[in-house]
């Protein structure tokens, strides 16, 4: 482990976000755009009846926490290590004696502590708007904590792996909007996974798109069970592994067949 | 002395898509891609020791620069073998990657959005030096390349040249042991040029460094190159001095004479000299011809015995015409 390295990656990162500010900030203004429209959404739908167990302020608070949760788990590096294959820059991560996914990790830490202000405002800004209440617990809140970071790390792992397959292929970009459209329909984006209807349910618990997203949410708003929460818990697990095992094969094989075009 | 870098039979083959023109090729070509392979390399060997300075010659798409990209540890071989300090590059390791360093002429490596000091700070904190170490160096190299100005500048506001310097003040901040050069001076005006090979060669010198670089510039070659290694489609063509290429290549010498009054005429001087002349060009008062190296001393004496002449100058070969003639006919050497 090279912390002093990953630390001043981060700083090199930050000095490169405050370098163009602007543009990252409109960026998380998008990010965080969709979830407040669907929320307005669900509001409306909402307004005479509860769906599912869900009334409005259930809605609020579900898409408030999602705002934040989307932040924290958003793999910004999975567009950037794609174009640094492309343009070269990658040729340069691999030569410096430390591991290629310090880079995106780096850039990953300072985009979430450069857009931490920004995302504090818009969250109080809609919580003096709409309101927002929840029951926590202690046991709740630990299990947020721990489900989170696994939310985190297998978003990030899962987005970094698809990125890897531009070391053999220049379809990246096509590959990560799949992603990002799985992401949005089965990880609680679009709807909670718990209100979706009949089978695609059941697909959407077996996918890891709701474990990288919508499940920390759930979790949080009190809307799962113990026995779910621990269901969960174990596939998030079991999906990381998976993830892993995948990125290191990935990794194995696509780094022999890099060409290095661009540099 | 050992060898630094030992390569044996190194073998690159690029896989590349394919496809015919039109509509129906296209469509084809996505349930069937067709792949060419490409031999970049093809079973190159050689031996490079410590604080060598060795140019990498051969026209564009030689294999130069993956044979380059091969010992940095960026591309993988598909067969033979590459060593580098008993490391195998394509691993990279840690304890391999703090003894070298890369320069790539099209490419820079420094983080644009970022100072010249940042990407130093960054340099320092990445190859873990500590804080005095990294004064002392930093002073040096600032010094060395006269940057003390260029600090705080972003590198996308900085000159070709000026940027150039900042590569090499990043690259060597680390001491590394080796340096591959690839096309260091490239799109880079004569004096900045002349300034990055004096930098490069007292460098060497005076830390010990093994410097490998590819050029299309002869000056590049010439003033810092005591061996070449030329490869040409794959295929080592030759691997020895400078100067002993030239003489196999082109075992001629110009001569120049410039007559006093009337100039007599190519025909008559080639019947005087009886040997092989060849005219390269006649101007006004002068004449230029090309004669065989071992009949340059007689000829010479038969010029000087028979003509009035103004100026009489000999010369070798440019080292441009060697290659030219390399690169155009494949030569083996």
């Amino acid at each position: 482990m090279n912390f002093r390295g990953g630390i001043a990656l981060i700083k090199k990162s930050l000095f490169s976000y405050m370098a163009s500010k602007g543009f990252f900030w409109t960026l998380t203004l998008g990010w965080m755009l969709l979830p407040l429209i669907y929320m307005l959404v669900w509001i409306v739908a909402s307004e005479n009846s509860s769906i599912s167990g869900f009334n409005q302020s259930d809605f609020i608070s579900y898409y408030t926490i999602m705002i934040f949760v989307n932040q924290i788990t958003y793999p910004i590096s999975h567009w950037t290590v794609g174009d640094s294959i492309f343009n070269g820059t990658f040729a340069t991560w691999l030569l410096r004696p430390l591991p290629p996914i310090y880079e995106p990790i780096a850039a990953d830490i300072a985009m979430k502590i450069a857009c931490l202000p920004f995302i504090v405002i818009f969250i109080s800004v809609i919580v003096l708007l709409f309101g927002f209440s929840i029951r926590l617990t202690v046991i709740n809140l630990i299990f947020f904590i721990l489900c989170l970071i696994l939310a985190q790390l297998l978003r990030f792992i899962f987005a970094y792996t698809i990125s890897l397959m531009a070391l053999v292929t220049n379809k990246i970009n096509s590959l990560l909007s799949v992603n990002d459209l799985l992401v949005f329909l089965f990880a609680g984006q679009v709807i909670p996974t718990v209100l979706l209807p009949g089978f695609v349910k059941i697909i959407a618990v077996f996918l890891p798109f709701r474990y990288m997203l919508g499940f920390p949410i759930e979790l949080v708003t009190g809307k799962l069970g113990m026995a779910m929460i621990v269901q969960g818990i174990i596939l998030q697990v079991l999906w990381l592994s998976v993830v892993i095992i995948t990125n290191k094969i990935v990794w194995k094989k696509c780094i022999k067949r890099y060409a290095s075009v661009g540099q | 002395m050992d060898s630094e870098i030992v390569v044996e039979n190194l073998r690159k083959v690029y896989k590349v898509p394919v496809r015919n023109h039109g509509l129906i090729s296209s469509l084809k070509s996505l349930i069937h891609p067709i792949y060419n392979n490409v031999v970049a390399v093809d079973g190159i060997s050689f031996k490079i020791k410590k604080s060598e300075i060795i140019g990498f010659l051969g026209p564009n798409g030689a294999g130069k620069t993956t044979t380059l990209k091969m010992l940095a540890g960026l591309l993988y071989p598909t067969s033979g073998s590459v060593e580098v300090f008993g490391f195998k590059p394509y691993e990279r390791k840690s304890e391999y990657l703090k003894k070298i360093s890369m320069i790539t002429g099209n490419k820079s490596q420094l983080n644009q959005s970022i100072t010249v000091l940042d990407s130093l700070y960054l340099t320092k904190e990445i190859y873990g030096i500590e804080d005095k170490v990294y004064k002392k160096r930093l002073d040096e190299l600032v010094e060395l390349l006269n940057i003390s100005e260029l600090l705080l500048r972003l590198p996308r506001n900085l000159s070709l040249g000026e940027r150039a310097k900042c590569e090499f003040a990043v690259a060597l901040l680390y001491k590394p042991e080796i340096i591959y050069l690839d096309e260091p001076t490239l799109g880079m005006d004569i004096s900045v040029q002349i300034k990055l090979r004096e930098f490069i060669k007292t460098y060497n010198k005076e830390n010990n460094i093994t410097v490998i670089l590819t050029s299309h510039y002869m000056g590049d070659i010439t003033s810092l190159c005591s061996r070449v290694i030329l490869i040409d489609k794959g295929k080592l063509m030759y691997d020895g001095g400078l100067m002993e290429l030239s003489n196999k290549l082109l075992p001629f010498k110009l001569i120049k004479i410039t007559f006093h009054d009337k100039p007599a005429g190519f025909k008559k001087v080639k019947s005087l000299l009886k040997c092989e002349t060849t005219l390269i060009n006649e101007i006004e008062q002068s004449i230029a011809l090309r004669i065989k190296k071992e009949d340059v001393s007689r000829a010479t004496v038969e010029l000087l015995n028979n003509f009035s002449l103004a100026d009489l100058t000999i010369e070798d070969p440019s080292i441009e015409a060697v290659f030219d003639q390399v690169y155009r006919e494949g030569v083996s050497v």
